[in-house]
């Protein structure tokens, strides 16, 4: 059978003319081949591939096969990949030509061109320093210097279009005739190096001869491990069988280093740690002996301090509280230790090797998690509150420690490997942790509504007494916001100090002394301190539906939640997000029970109040009990809300962006308010119609007829009637109760119904009676009452309507029939508030008006009853 | 034959020849070429064309594919460890137990196809050809001819000295 020319050497039988002397004698036929129909042929890759699976001592029959296996034997590539393996060759990007650097590629081309002058190749190639190793690199002479030039032509000048398969455009792919060589000659120096010893191996002697020759440990374990990857690049046939040998050689080699370096261990000898420790690294890495190094330290087996010690202190002092005196104790040892090890690893290893990391590595997984878990299970099983303490304070440690790392050991790590470590560590602890933090908030929050809740049921309602003036509430409400603001402040100079390093500064602990006397490791004090603020100012009455008290403790303890949790802030990545979720959360928990929990069902039962008020003869004393009651309500709503806005401004501020109308905090902070303004708004709502109810129920009772038509003339002074002043004096005091308690828009709309019912109701009064003259100036002092009063709340909107009331008083003076008809008609005066059908009907109530009606309608229609009768 | 489509899906392959073979997906999968171009294209009934595989030399291949299908994929970074041992099991062996352009066709084929351990034993199976063969043997056992001049021979075999088994 005919055979394929699969290796294409026909088609590479050309001639190559640049060479001397080897000129074509075969031109002829390579024309007829070249005529021959082409056969597939296998390309320069594959072949390259095949010439990696053959062992190098078969590589230099190949080579002599034909010229092209030559061109892929002496190919760089192939002797690059060795070096690699050695590493001794620095990588130009995959061997890509483009990112080859310029030099060799430069002198190529020059020399192709001067065939002779090769000495200058020679000088260049001394340029490349890709061999720490083995002695300068080589370059590719060979000491006949003729030869040399043949070898060059035969590497370098075979340009691509001789070669079939081979790129022809020398810039698109590896161009293998760019061959320089120098991988190949420096591969071939450290060949003949090695192989001696490597071939060696083969008779399995005790004594080889690499230890003969080599006396130091630190030289055998380099040329062992030299001779390993050697030995990988399939040098010889029976290669399997030498690396078998040459791996039990190494064993055996390493367990003694072993020993040795465990002897020095044993002997704390640091120089002959270092020494056998470098020999190992050199060997193999020293895996094995960083992990010896790691595990005879003592702190893995053999420290004193258990998690438990932290609860014998506890029962004595049993308050619920631990001082961690334990675990700064044990802390204390394993940051010292830490540092200690960092001293000494420094002296025994390289910084490379990056023992002093795996250390730690070992030390925070096998020593800090251990301790800390056992120590948050235990709390946790004892009690919430104080597992959610410990977690903070174990949490605090562990970023001193971190600290510790990068700060005070020396050499450390790096500050973001060090804080990486830490928080990689505490990760697992913090699912848990945010959840039950959560879970607390939630439950004390609910159990102080809960409380509260019980308190009202328990408490008899007493009547209502000793409101203060306006005046004295606005100080009030000041002065409880400032011992507010005040109390939440002083905890943060607290956290500021209570840093783990505090034990060691005074200054800080004579602070956090002081504020802890005050502060929040006690919330009840604070409370206490408010509570007797608040006794002083008797106002616990204002209290009979909503809770200061009970709106502070659940500030107090979501306050104490966020603390705990923002000590975390410091989290990358997702777990820092979810924290602040956390936070954020807490906060809304904080907003969910204080609004729909207990502002929302305190308004409730008082509208509820509200609605069932009637008025009745003894209530006319001016007092509307529920309808105070709703004001105090909303005075204390407010102020709790200005709280809230205070703990908002204080805390949240750091964690979440203010102007950021999509964070749910502030979501929520805005529906709260609106829970707030809706039930104030439902309150104030009825409440109008409760004191309009009243007004009128007090207008109705006092006024007595007699009043606008006195019996005898003389007896008026021009002071209001009883009723007017009662009136008055019911509607004025209840508006007052409501100022500043909220906003200005509202109360403004609160003030504007108001004057329109009453000035509704004072139309439908005033109507119900027969006025005399001289009664007449009775209603318009009255009604100047009514008016000035109206004046005095500042509502532009309303005001007309009581000018025009008091406009409209003047009727009942008039004597003058005619003048009565042209007043009806003069709509002008009441600025569009009365119409003249209005007004006529006023007009009716005249003492006088069977007679004067005549008069009037004459005047208003032009023409009198009369009149068509007679026609 | 339906019920047997039924279970696994085919493709279709079209050697230049234009000879039709139908191929379970997971046999045909171990080219990286036919399984990366069937994750493209999705179902599809149209026969794939294999302009560079012949019929004789695609059904190799695919009996090659159809012993291993069940091999896990290779990995990118095994190279060295590929290359170090030259061990070729025993199917393999008997396998590639064809005649020489047969050998090349196939590994063409594999390289084609990228199936990278076929390819890989395909290499293997002619370094073993090659080693401990001298020069002349070399050029007889793949029919090469000798385009060196005697002293080029010579020049070469000098530079290579170092190399040699010894």
């Amino acid at each position: 059978m005919d055979k394929f020319d699969f290796f294409g050497s026909f088609s590479s039988d050309l001639p190559i003319s640049v060479i001397p002397g080897m000129t074509s004698t075969k031109k002829s036929s390579m024309i007829q081949v070249s005529q021959k129909s082409q056969p597939p042929t296998l390309p320069p890759d594959l072949l390259i591939k095949i010439i990696k699976h053959l062992p190098i001592t078969s590589l230099p029959n190949f080579a002599c096969a034909c010229r092209r296996f030559k061109v892929l034997v002496y190919d760089d590539e192939l002797w690059e990949h060795r070096l690699k393996k050695l590493g001794v060759w620095k990588d130009y990007g995959n061997g890509d030509i483009m990112n080859a650097p310029v030099e060799p590629l430069y002198v190529n081309a020059k020399h192709t061109v001067k065939g002779k002058d090769n000495n200058k190749f020679n000088d260049d190639s001394n340029l490349f320093e890709f061999d720490p190793l083995a002695s300068p690199p080589a370059s590719p002479t060979t000491p006949n210097n003729t030869g040399n030039l043949i070898d060059f032509a035969l590497t370098t000048a075979n340009s691509n279009s001789l070669i079939p398969g081979l790129p022809l455009d020398s810039f698109s792919q590896k161009s293998r005739s760019s061959s320089t060589g120098i991988a190949r000659s420096s591969f071939k120096k450290i060949y003949l190096e090695l192989l001696p010893y490597y071939l060696d191996f083969k008779h399995r002697r005790k004594d080889s001869r690499l230890f003969k020759e080599y006396n130091d440990p630190s030289d055998q374990s380099k040329m062992l491990a030299r001779l390993l990857s050697f030995g990988k690049l399939n040098i010889t046939l029976d290669s399997e069988q030498i690396n078998n040998a040459l791996e039990t050689t190494i064993e055996y080699f390493e367990n003694s280093a072993l020993h040795h370096f465990e002897l020095a261990y044993n002997a704390q000898n640091i120089s002959e740690m270092q020494k056998w420790a470098t020999i190992l690294l050199n060997l193999n890495g020293g895996l094995a002996c960083i992990q010896v190094f790691i595990q005879k330290n003592s702190i893995f087996f053999d420290h004193l301090y258990d998690p438990m010690d932290n609860f014998t202190c506890l029962s004595i002092s049993n308050l619920g509280e631990l001082n961690y005196m334990q675990m700064t104790e044990f802390f204390n040892y394993v940051e010292e230790e830490i540092k200690k090890q960092a001293l000494l690893i420094s002296q025994i290893f390289p910084q490379d090797a990056d023992v002093f990391y795996t250390f730690v590595e070992r030390v925070v997984e096998d020593v800090i998690i251990e301790y800390i878990s056992i120590f948050l299970e235990e709390s946790y099983k004892r009690d919430i509150m104080l597992y959610l303490k410990t977690v903070v304070a174990a949490h605090q440690r562990c970023i001193h420690v971190a600290k510790v790392l990068w700060k005070d050991a020396k050499p450390g790590l790096t500050k973001i490997r060090a804080e990486d470590l830490i928080y990689q560590m505490f990760e697992p602890f913090m699912d848990k942790y945010l959840k039950e933090e959560l879970n607390y908030v939630k439950i004390q929050s609910g159990e102080e509504v809960e409380k509260w809740n019980q308190k009202l049921i328990n408490k008899s309602m007493e009547a209502q007494q000793d409101i203060l003036n306006n005046a004295n509430r606005e100080v009030y409400k000041r002065n409880y916001l400032t011992s507010f603001r005040k109390i939440l402040n002083l905890p943060t100079v607290r956290s500021r100090h209570s840093s783990p390093v505090q034990s060691s500064s005074n200054i800080s602990r004579n602070k956090r002394n002081s504020a802890a006397s005050i502060a929040s490791s006690n919330p009840t004090l604070n409370i206490s301190d408010i509570q007797s603020a608040l006794s002083n100012a008797k106002l616990d009455k204002m209290q009979q539906m909503l809770s200061l008290e009970t709106a502070l403790q659940m500030v107090h303890v979501n306050k104490d939640s966020l603390r705990r949790v923002s000590s975390f802030t410091g989290y990358p990545d997702k777990m820092g997000y979810r924290i602040k979720e956390t936070l954020e959360s807490i906060f809304i928990i904080l907003l969910q029970t204080l609004g729909p929990l207990h502002i929302k069902p305190a308004f409730n039962t008082a509208i509820k109040h509200l609605g069932d008020f009637k008025s009745d003869l003894e209530s006319t004393s001016s007092d509307l009990a529920p309808l105070v009651e709703f004001f105090e309500l909303v005075h204390i709503a407010d102020l709790i809300q200005q709280m809230v806005q205070v703990y908002y401004d204080e805390e949240m501020n750091k964690f979440i962006d203010k102007t950021d109308f999509l964070n749910n905090c502030n979501k929520e902070k805005k529906i709260f308010e609106k829970i707030l303004d809706e039930s104030v708004a439902a309150g104030l709502n009825k409440g109008i119609q409760v004191l309009i109810d009243h007004v009128e129920f007090i207008l109705a009772t006092e006024q007595k007829p007699e009043e606008f038509k006195p019996a005898n003339d003389d007896s008026f002074d021009l002071q209001p009637t009883k009723a007017c002043i009662d009136a008055v004096e019911c509607l004025s005091k209840h508006t007052k109760l409501v100022v500043g308690c909220s906003d200005k828009h509202t109360l403004d709309v609160f003030f504007q119904e108001i004057g329109l019912r009453f000035f509704g109701t004072i139309t439908k009064h005033i109507r119900k009676f027969t006025v005399s003259l001289s009664g007449g100036f009775q209603v318009i002092s009255d009604l100047n009452h009514y008016c000035s009063f109206i004046i005095s709340l500042h509502q532009p909107n309303i005001t007309p309507y009581f000018i025009a009331l008091k406009e409209l008083g003047n009727i009942y003076i008039i004597s003058n029939a005619h003048d009565i008809g042209a007043f009806v008609r003069e709509a002008d005066r009441f600025n569009g508030v009365l119409r003249a059908e209005d007004v006529y009907e006023f007009c009716q109530k005249r003492e006088d008006w069977i007679i004067i009606k005549k008069e009037v309608d004459k005047e208003l229609y032009g023409l009198k009853a009369d009149d068509c009768t007679i026609m | 034959m339906t019920s047997e489509s039924s279970e696994v899906k085919k493709v279709t392959l079209k050697s230049c020849d234009e000879v039709e073979f139908k191929v379970e997906i997971p046999v045909a999968s171990r080219s990286i070429l036919l399984k990366n171009m069937i994750e493209d294209v999705g179902e599809t009934d149209q026969s794939i064309p294999l302009p560079n595989v012949n019929e004789k030399v695609l059904k190799k291949v695919l009996e090659w594919c159809q012993h291993h299908v069940n091999d896990p994929q290779p990995t990118n970074d095994d190279d060295d460890s590929r290359r170090r041992n030259t061990e070729i099991d025993d199917w393999d062996q008997r396998f590639l137990n064809v005649e020489q352009d047969m050998l090349f066709e196939i590994i063409l084929a594999a390289n084609y196809l990228d199936i990278k351990p076929l390819l890989d034993i395909g290499c293997k199976t002619v370094a073993n050809m090659i080693k401990g063969k001298s020069p002349e043997e070399i050029r007889n056992t793949f029919n090469i001819v000798n385009d060196f001049t005697p002293e080029e021979e010579e020049q070469i075999r000098k530079e290579n000295e170092w190399a040699e088994d010894r």
